[in-house]
């Protein structure tokens, strides 16, 4: 047997202590990985249609259907893990990818399933003789300043929507300190608008009909007027500088864990927020990191998070010589996204095991 | 076996002034077949045979390479594949079939001018509707390209064959991205471009293929045609 065979039997293994494995289909509909991610994930797909027109594309990861399958099993936890091969659209054409992984679904205590996962992504990493680096992320300290920092509630989904992506990021924090970048005035071509609320909408109203527009099946009118009053205040009044600067400033620590931690823990004091609980979560895994897993270098980005809204707590990722070997988190909200009727917990961490087999040690 | 394989638009004005410029520059195209037939020739150019195709065909085959040169629109080469556009060289905009493509929203979003607008009522759409925003439109690439551009990520897209301005009232789409030559087809459905919506200003224009593997023969004949036609060439193009 190969070596590369053996430490993949060995990967398995490691999935059977903590997971059972599923069978995820090769050839997956397309629609939900639109549905969920969006074109910019979209666009990476591999697509072909069947005979019926339903468009299909070849499996490019597998936390997906891996949770439709359990929410249609109505069970209430489960813990799934699989290996196989992944497809996704590159620059210079299409690749396919090893990967491997868990997810644990439904478990109740939070933390002790993070401490499971991360005993699996480190165990994964030994197999190949590597000692990581782990990159750690915090969504739920972004989300719990967004709660309580003191700024238009109409910004905040914006700003959390642009959370792990740092260039959009940085544009909307400029845009929002200053005040003659805001697009003002109407668009339009009806002339001069009127200012009271139901006149406008009736307007709104009037233009969408005239146009053949249904009055529900998109924006509203309702929704139009809301957001260009909305408009008009926020070019009255801007975003205060200093938080702004705040912001900018929170986003910026990366660095040693512990001591990225303790930076916050002064910005917090200094704005009077309560970042306490999940500080502390996140030193506590800090420590069993020390302890139980033997890492030594754990570093913290504040601007770190995949990009994708449903992720909620703290996020990972395993690396080694800036290459990324493992990455996974907390995504509370993906099973309610997809129709469950509450947030579920949901932790999960996927390997690329390409990626493993060459940076191995010796 | 004839060396250099040119496209032009099989009807229409595009056939009749991709024509006249190269009338212009004493090759005159005959079509023996007349309009029905797909194949033609330069006179007094044995080593160059004509071809009369559909511009997104045209476009298809400049990208592939089993077209050497050939007329059709920018906004095509792009629409073929995501990087497309490195697999040609644009030689010389021609100054006809000029059309932007464009953002487009519905006339009646009083609160959207541009595309930064866009950008926040994707951002709350999902919210409110529990949907990604949907764009309706036939140029995948050119719009995931440039909403990337204006960082938008929170929509999708509806492919559109035909009549994509129909799309908002139809209820299959939010807004559209299309080309439009007046903007009075847009005008017409209650659409509005975007102050900073044009996405491309495309026209007819003289293509040349780099996937082709030329002999020096070829490369020859390539430079002679688009000498005739009046273009600088760089050498090592």
């Amino acid at each position: 047997m190969s070596e590369a065979n053996e430490n993949r039997n060995k990967l398995v293994e490691l999935i059977k202590q903590k997971a059972t494995l599923s069978d995820v289909p090769m050839l997956l509909p397309a629609n939900p990985f639109f549905d969920l991610a969006g074109e910019e994930f979209g666009r990476r797909l591999l697509l072909t249609n069947g005979v019926n027109d339903v468009e299909y594309c070849l499996r490019p990861e597998f936390t997906l259907p891996i949770a439709i399958e359990f929410l249609a099993s109505k069970k209430t936890c489960a813990n799934i893990g699989y290996i196989g091969k992944i497809f996704r659209q590159r620059a210079n054409g299409p690749s396919e990818f090893l990967q491997a992984g868990i997810e644990f679904l439904g478990q109740e205590n939070r933390n002790e399933t993070l401490e499971q996962m991360f005993d699996f992504a480190v165990s994964a990493t030994k197999v190949y003789n590597i000692k990581p680096q782990i990159l750690l992320g915090s969504v739920e300290i972004f989300e719990s300043i967004l709660e309580q920092i003191n700024i238009a509630k109409v910004w905040l989904p914006r700003i959390r929507h642009r959370f792990g992506h740092a260039d959009a990021m940085s544009r909307l924090l400029e845009r929002l300190s200053d005040p003659h970048g805001a697009s003002a005035g109407a668009g339009g071509s009806t002339g001069s608008l009127p200012w009271k609320e139901d006149e406008l909408i009736s307007v709104i109203s009037d233009q969408m009909i005239a146009a053949g527009l249904s009055l529900t099946g998109s924006r509203t009118p309702q929704e139009i007027a809301n957001r260009y009053f909305e408009k008009q205040q926020l070019n009255a009044s801007t975003v205060p500088s200093e938080i702004i600067g705040f912001l900018q400033n929170y986003l910026n620590i990366n660095g040693e864990a512990n001591s990225a931690l303790e930076q916050i823990n002064i910005l917090a004091n200094d704005f009077s927020l309560d970042l306490q609980a999940p500080l502390n979560r996140l030193l506590d895994q800090i420590a069993l990191l020390k302890n139980e897993q033997g890492l030594e270098e754990i570093l913290f980005d504040a601007s770190f998070s995949p990009a994708l809204d449903y992720y909620t707590g703290i996020v990972f990722e395993l690396k080694n010589n800036n290459e990324t070997l493992a990455s996974g988190g907390e995504y509370n909200r993906l099973l309610e996204r997809l129709g469950a009727a509450t947030q579920i917990n949901a932790t999960g961490c996927s390997l690329w095991i390409d990626r493993l087999e060459g940076a191995e040690n010796e | 076996m004839s060396d250099i394989i040119l496209a032009v638009p099989s009807k229409g004005r595009l056939e009749e002034l991709s024509r006249a410029i190269f009338a212009e520059a004493g090759m005159a195209i005959e079509r023996p077949g007349g309009a029905r037939s797909y194949s033609g020739n330069l006179v007094g150019y044995n080593n160059i045979s004509v071809q009369f195709l559909p511009a997104s065909e045209i476009a298809r085959e400049l990208v592939r390479g089993s077209v050497d040169i050939g007329i059709t629109g920018i906004d095509l080469i792009y629409e073929t594949a995501e990087n497309a556009i490195d697999n040609v060289v644009l030689a010389c905009e021609l100054g006809f079939g000029q059309a932007d493509v464009v953002v487009a929203i519905p006339d009646a979003w009083i609160d959207v001018t541009n595309m930064r607008d866009l950008s926040d009522v994707a951002a709350d759409f999902s919210n409110i509707h529990g949907r990604w925003l949907r764009v309706a439109t036939k140029y995948v690439h050119l719009t995931r390209q440039f909403f990337a551009q204006h960082q938008i990520a929170q929509y999708q897209i509806v492919q559109s064959v035909g009549a994509t301005e129909a799309a908002p009232s139809s209820g299959a789409a939010d807004l559209i991205v299309d080309i439009t030559s007046t903007g009075s087809t847009l005008k017409a459905n209650g659409l509005r471009i975007l102050s900073d919506g044009i996405i491309l200003k495309s026209e007819a224009t003289l293509i040349v293929s780099k996937s082709a593997n030329w002999t020096p023969a070829q490369r020859m004949t390539i430079a002679q045609i688009l000498d005739a036609i009046g273009i600088e060439q760089n050498e090592d193009e």
